[in-house]
């Protein structure tokens, strides 16, 4: 199972730091989704080679309309493993939902946002990942975390219905906001998830770094082609 | 009053936790235990939370680090889980908290901690 934090400067931890404390906690890899605004993470490369868990390159598009994002999206669509766009307006959800570049669609529901049927089939259709986020849940009180609940659960409502792919994530920006997958998974039967629905959310994030790099990689031609046998010439 | 005779008395289930805050942060039992109380409360309710029934049972905690053994009712475990889980700070301090442990006696629990701190 995977986790996706955001590190120094965008949270108040070093990869390090929060990497050592998931492998602690039994997370088989750390994505690194700091906001495009906030990136600096130079180490990554040197402590994904000295850490026993994956960490994998992410990066969470942060723009104020659709425009600037789509420009954000075809950059680091080349660079990055996992690509994810900052929700909670109509404008950016619906934006990351139609660009099948992205592979996330991180925290729709918070502030004022909000999906409809028409955004999770679109989510479906192109392939997108819609985040339940449990931030809220796991560390705000009162009307903010009754709302989160609700929203929680009328995004795990739509998803259920189109069957559309999700990722779960606590959304730690410091590793004493990291919880534990077992943590989780109660947490999330509490607030009406199935168990084993939060455990495949969290391992999404695994199966996105696994198809890009596949992807990547130099062995892929195309979709739908594989290097096989051949007949020798003679 | 006198005591419930063995086969009544209720049955417990003791968490292991480990605790983790910023470095020379003091955090007392008595803070820790009212954030449990609260976070069963606000989680699972007032119901929920007397079912449970959160109580610090074991506890220490020095520079930055510490264990706790949690007891909660047996069969609420998992909602204990999830009512520690959301604990996020302690008098204004950031807390990290993991369950490293389920146990049905304090003793075993004391040992399912990494330093163990409370055997």
């Amino acid at each position: 199972m995977y986790e996706s934090v955001h590190v120094r400067p965008d949270g108040e931890s070093d990869l390090s730091r929060l990497v050592e404390t998931a492998a602690d906690y039994g997370f088989e890899g750390v994505v690194v989704r700091n906001h495009s605004d906030a990136r600096p993470v130079t180490d990554l490369p040197a402590v994904a080679a000295a850490a026993d868990i994956d960490v994998v390159d992410g990066v969470e598009i942060r723009a104020d309309d659709p425009h600037r994002a789509g420009g954000a999206v075809g950059n680091f669509r080349t660079t990055h493993t996992v690509v994810a766009v900052h929700g909670g307006t109509n404008a950016m959800n619906r934006f990351a939902v139609e660009n099948e570049k992205v592979d996330v669609l991180a925290h729709p529901m918070t502030d004022h946002g909000d999906v409809n049927h028409v955004l999770v089939k679109a989510a479906a259709d192109n392939g997108v990942r819609l985040e339940f986020s449990l931030a809220p849940v796991l560390r705000s009180s009162g009307g903010h975390r009754v709302r989160a609940i609700q929203s929680l659960r009328k995004l795990r409502e739509l998803v259920a219905y189109y069957d559309a792919p999700y990722v779960v994530s606590a959304d730690p920006t410091s590793h004493f906001e990291l919880r534990a997958p077992r943590e989780l998974c109660a947490l999330g039967e509490v607030i009406g998830f199935s168990a084993d629905a939060l455990e495949a959310g969290l391992r999404e994030w695994g199966v996105i770094a696994e198809r890009t790099r596949a992807v990547r990689s130099d062995s892929f031609i195309e979709p739908g082609v594989q290097r096989g046998r051949y007949e020798e010439d003679d | 009053m006198k005591h419930l005779p063995k086969h009544i008395r209720p049955r417990w289930r003791y968490l292991a936790l480990t605790l983790e805050s910023q470095s020379g942060v003091a955090i007392e039992r008595r803070s820790f235990q009212r954030e449990v109380w609260y976070a069963g409360q606000n989680l699972l309710g007032d119901p929920g939370s007397a079912d449970a029934d959160l109580r610090v049972v074991r506890f220490t905690f020095s520079d930055g680090a510490g264990e706790a053994i949690v007891r909660a009712r047996h069969g609420e475990s998992e909602r204990a889980r999830a009512a520690l889980a959301c604990i996020d700070e302690v008098d204004g301090a950031p807390l990290g908290l993991c369950v490293r442990g389920v146990s049905g006696t304090i003793r075993a629990a004391s040992r399912m901690t990494p330093e163990r701190a409370l055997e």
